[in-house]
């Protein structure tokens, strides 16, 4: 049965070694500030500012958003050494930002996501 | 690294310190007293280094910048409790003697600086914040509740190590008076006070007038302060235009009144479409008063459409401007309408949106040449500051397609092009052609008292002007370089720019330097 199968198969199907294929590996972080999952406090004082920095071959996409307010649009990138990408953007004071969750979504669109979000708070 | 003249080293430590007096003095006075050339470097360690982000004055020297050692402080932990004496609002004399916890923020920062820390202290009023190492800092102290507990400031604090910052905040001494509106009392007013002299300008959290428009807030003490009538709705739903009123304070407090005119009722509505007229929702529309009928001060009100591209706005009569604001995601330009506002309902009709422009340019090497794989960030000048990016292709080609707006563009190319971050402006339908500059090179390395900091973040500003220039990464062996181009006159002569003989620097962080580089930063303290 196994024989005749094989034979068969053989017969039919192309059998030469498919190359392997590497998953795409997803960004890795290098750095982010201030630490993720914190709470940044935002004063009067001057503007906070939040970054990320991952390294990937393929083109990344930041995507910056507030828990109530939506996407960010005044993030900024960060040119950075090869492969390393990054973005940035300056929360200024605005009592609006308190108790909102800022979230930045890393993507390569190959692989899977990186996310971080940060706790806001006005004092 | 290289060594340096013996009349470069003497600059450099003078140099030092002349920067960092001239840092705190133009932080305090808002001046602008750096020469030429003069950068600012923000450097923001990344996060597994036990390190925080620090503020570096970079003072160019007669043959450029040199290689920079940006020598990161460590971070030192301050930590205390936090009592108030709580006084009755009227009580200016028989002040309270039991100090409770302090419930409200504390604030250490660092002037002009990125070094900051603020945090709230819990119900026993034990709190703990964490800053760099170094000089120049001032503490704020906001309570929640300012009618029974001012907010104060604190300047000229040094932070070598760990420190008990541990305070009792006196009751200090009552400011009172009221706000109206052609004489009638206006309540629920949200007022803030600040202190103008002596010490730091601390500023109160918002407290509100009472229904008949009176006011009481604690001041620190003796002084000149001001109390800022805050511009928008109030809590009882009327608009209030900004207002201030100055006061000196005396050792038993003061009082001052404000009237703020005749404020009329003015109801604005509006709807907000495409170019297909179709409404555009979460859009804002935001109205600023150029003038107002007999009533000094501004107002500034924002809207947002709903589903049906619908805004209502509370306003008082005068002559407004509407900047209507698409969100980002949108595919809407942002405009600006000028509109008369009278007594009553006012409607003002349909705006209608435009849509984007496509940007195709091609970005040039100093020398020709196409650049290719070039950083290009656009930034919407005015309305809501929005940022689009993309890469120059292999023939230094890129598209954007972008609200209709003006423009600044930033190119960063790689650090081994030859050529500078390099800023243009991108009027509406202007040139998108772009020839990038070769600028100055800016190099160095990240450190810290654990060795070379890797993977930190360093943006470079122009010190004159505070302007971006560029934004670079340290590598593996904390090294950096960037060229930037600076629009101020840079380097010649400027060498000298530390003989002032100014004693006002901070010597300590020069400490460990043997002044065998040219690594003119300092922490700005």
């Amino acid at each position: 049965m196994s024989v005749s199968l094989l034979t068969t198969l053989s017969g039919c199907l192309d059998f030469r070694p498919v190359p392997w294929q590497e998953p795409n590996a997803s960004p890795e972080m290098r750095t982010v500030y201030p630490d993720a999952d914190t709470t940044v406090s935002i004063t009067a004082q001057g503007a906070q500012a939040v970054g990320v920095i991952v390294e990937d071959e393929d083109t990344v996409t930041f995507i910056w958003s507030l828990s109530r307010d939506g996407y960010v649009g005044t993030a900024t990138p960060i040119p950075a050494s090869e492969h390393a990408q990054g973005s940035q953007i300056k929360l200024a004071y605005d009592p609006g930002l308190d108790g909102q969750t800022l979230t930045c979504v890393v993507s390569d669109g190959l692989s899977e996501d990186l996310t971080f979000r940060w706790q806001l708070e006005v004092l | 690294m290289r060594t340096i003249s013996g009349l470069l080293a003497f600059g450099f430590v003078f140099g030092l310190a002349g920067c960092s007096a001239g840092l705190d003095m133009a932080l305090e006075t808002g001046a602008t007293t750096f020469e030429p050339g003069t950068l600012i470097a923000h450097v923001y360690p990344t996060s597994d280094s036990g390190l925080l982000p620090q503020t570096f004055v970079v003072v160019p020297q007669v043959d450029g910048y040199g290689f920079i050692d940006l020598d990161l402080a460590q971070t030192v932990n301050l930590t205390g409790t936090l009592t108030a004496l709580l006084s009755h609002p009227w009580n200016a004399v028989n002040a309270p003697t039991t100090a409770e916890p302090f419930a409200g923020s504390i604030q250490v920062v660092k002037p002009g600086t990125v070094q900051s820390a603020a945090v709230r202290p819990d119900s026993e009023g034990l709190f703990s914040l964490q800053v760099p190492a170094g000089p120049g800092y001032q503490l704020y102290l906001t309570p929640d509740d300012p009618t029974i507990s001012p907010a104060s400031g604190e300047a000229g604090l040094n932070f070598g190590g760990d420190q008990d910052l541990s305070r009792e905040i006196a009751a200090g001494v009552p400011i009172f008076g009221r706000i109206t509106a052609a004489g009638v009392g206006v309540g629920s007013a949200p007022l803030a006070l600040t202190r103008l002299e002596p010490g730091p300008q601390a500023t109160s959290a918002a407290f509100y007038t009472d229904d008949d428009g009176w006011f009481v807030a604690r001041a620190p003490g003796p002084g000149s302060y001001v109390i800022t009538v805050q511009s928008g709705l109030s809590v009882a739903g009327a608009v209030l235009p900004s207002a201030q009123g100055f006061v000196t304070v005396a050792e038993d407090g003061g009082s001052v009144n404000i009237d703020l005119g005749k404020l009329a009722a003015a109801v604005l509505t509006g709807t907000i479409v495409d170019e297909a007229g179709d409404p555009v929702r979460d859009a804002q529309v935001k109205l600023r008063s150029s003038t107002l009928d007999d009533v000094s001060g501004s107002v500034e009100v924002t809207a947002t459409t709903d589903a049906n591209g619908s805004y209502v706005a509370r306003l008082i009569p005068g002559q407004f401007t509407a900047e209507v604001l698409p969100a980002y995601e949108s595919t809407w330009s942002p405009t600006s309408v000028p509109m008369r506002v009278e007594a009553g309902s006012n409607d003002m009709g349909i705006i209608a949106l435009s849509g984007w422009q496509t940007v195709n340019g091609v970005v040039n090497l100093p020398g020709g040449g196409q650049a290719a794989n070039v950083s290009v960030t656009a930034t919407q000048v005015g309305w809501s500051n929005y940022a689009y990016s993309t890469t120059t292709d292999a023939l230094g080609a890129y598209t954007l397609n972008l609200p209709a707006t003006d423009f600044a563009v930033e190119c960063s190319p790689a650090s081994d092009s030859g050529a500078a971050v390099t800023r243009v402006d991108l009027p509406l339908g202007g040139d998108p052609s772009i020839m990038l500059v070769a600028g100055a090179l800016v190099q160095g390395v990240v450190k810290s008292e654990a060795g070379v900091t890797a993977y930190a973040v360093i943006e470079i500003r122009d010190a004159a002007t505070d302007s971006v220039l560029g934004t670079a990464m340290s590598g593996d062996d904390g090294t950096f370089s960037l060229s930037v181009d600076l629009p101020t006159e840079p380097i010649e002569g400027a060498g000298d720019t530390g003989d002032t003989g100014d004693t006002g620097g901070d010597t300590g962080d020069t400490g460990g330097d043997t002044g065998t580089d040219t690594g003119a930063a300092d922490t700005g303290a």
